[in-house]
């Protein structure tokens, strides 16, 4: 009988368990880093959309000539004639101005505004403060906005109202 | 079968045999190759760039915007915002979950109606992980 040059049985099996192993933690890495590049682009995505957030209302109440309750949630800042408008809503907070409305899709809780740190729940007031809370894998992170009014347009706000 | 016709049927797979045998024989030969010292040194720079790029990887991502740090600015920009409504200008360390805030109060020069607030927080390990410096009126 002719000997022919070829890998054993025992080889072939060898072989084939080695590759199976190798395939096997190939996926399990691969599966772990898709896992983490999900958990890492919710976070970067939820980072994004508060600090965005932070910014935009940190200089619209900065900048504002007055801000007005609309209700318990919403509000209105007045800028040269311009109206931005915010309403926070549990699932998600929009903005509104010049016919652009941004929404960013937070959680949120205990979303209050305030007067001389007492809550504002009638509209038409004007507001110092806007404070809630955001959720974030049970973490929670607090908002402050806070806006100092000059004198001059309380007294102008009065003698408009008498 | 004749005698002649068996020899000339064992000569030819005679010839068929050496041949199959020609063409499967082993035949060593000299094969350029790197030596092992040669194998061991380009391993060791290998490793060595490998654990300056992981260091590197490392501290570019703990420098990064963290949730934890974003926390720790909203945390200050809470105290900053008491410290102007309260006007409460003594300085502390208070401890709010995972996080130690230190509030000092330093004068700002010669303006006595000035003052400079500076706000840090730091972590468990007491790494800094926010810092606000901020003037502050006196008011009353």
């Amino acid at each position: 009988m002719k000997k022919l040059n070829a890998f054993t049985i025992i080889e072939l099996t060898v072989i084939t368990l080695l590759s199976g192993i190798v395939i096997s933690i190939a996926y399990f890495v691969f599966f772990i880093l898709q896992k983490q590049y999900n958990s890492y682009d919710k976070t970067s995505k939820y980072q994004l959309e508060i600090t965005t957030l932070s910014r935009l209302l940190t200089e619209d109440f900065q900048h504002a000539d007055s801000v007005v309750s609309t209700s318990e949630k919403a509000f209105e800042m007045f800028k040269n004639g311009k109206i931005t408008s915010y309403q926070v809503e549990p699932l998600y907070i929009t903005r509104n101005k010049s016919e652009v409305s941004d929404t960013f899709h937070l959680l949120t809780q205990n979303s209050t505004l305030l007067l001389d740190e007492v809550a504002v729940t009638v509209p038409g007031i004007w507001v110092d403060e806007l404070q809630f809370e955001t959720i974030y894998h049970q973490k929670t992170l607090p908002f402050r906005f806070h806006k100092k009014y000059a004198v001059a347009p309380f007294i102008c706000k009065e003698h408009h109202n008498q | 079968m004749s005698t002649a016709v068996l020899k000339k049927e064992k000569s030819v797979k005679n010839i068929i045999m050496k041949n199959v045998f020609a063409v499967h024989s082993t035949r060593y030969s000299v094969l350029k190759a790197s030596t092992m010292l040669e194998v061991i040194a380009a391993m060791v720079i290998i490793m060595v760039i490998f654990a300056v790029a992981t260091s590197m990887f490392v501290k570019i991502t703990a420098s990064g915007f963290t949730l934890e740090k974003i926390n720790a600015n909203l945390l200050l920009n809470n105290k900053a915002i008491d410290t102007k409504l309260k006007q409460d200008f003594k300085e502390y360390e208070i401890k709010e979950g995972e996080i130690t805030i230190k509030k000092h109060i330093k004068p700002y020069g010669s303006n006595a109606s000035l003052v400079l607030l500076h706000l840090e927080a730091f972590d468990n390990a007491n790494k800094k992980m926010a810092d606000r410096k901020e003037l502050v009126l006196i008011e009353k």
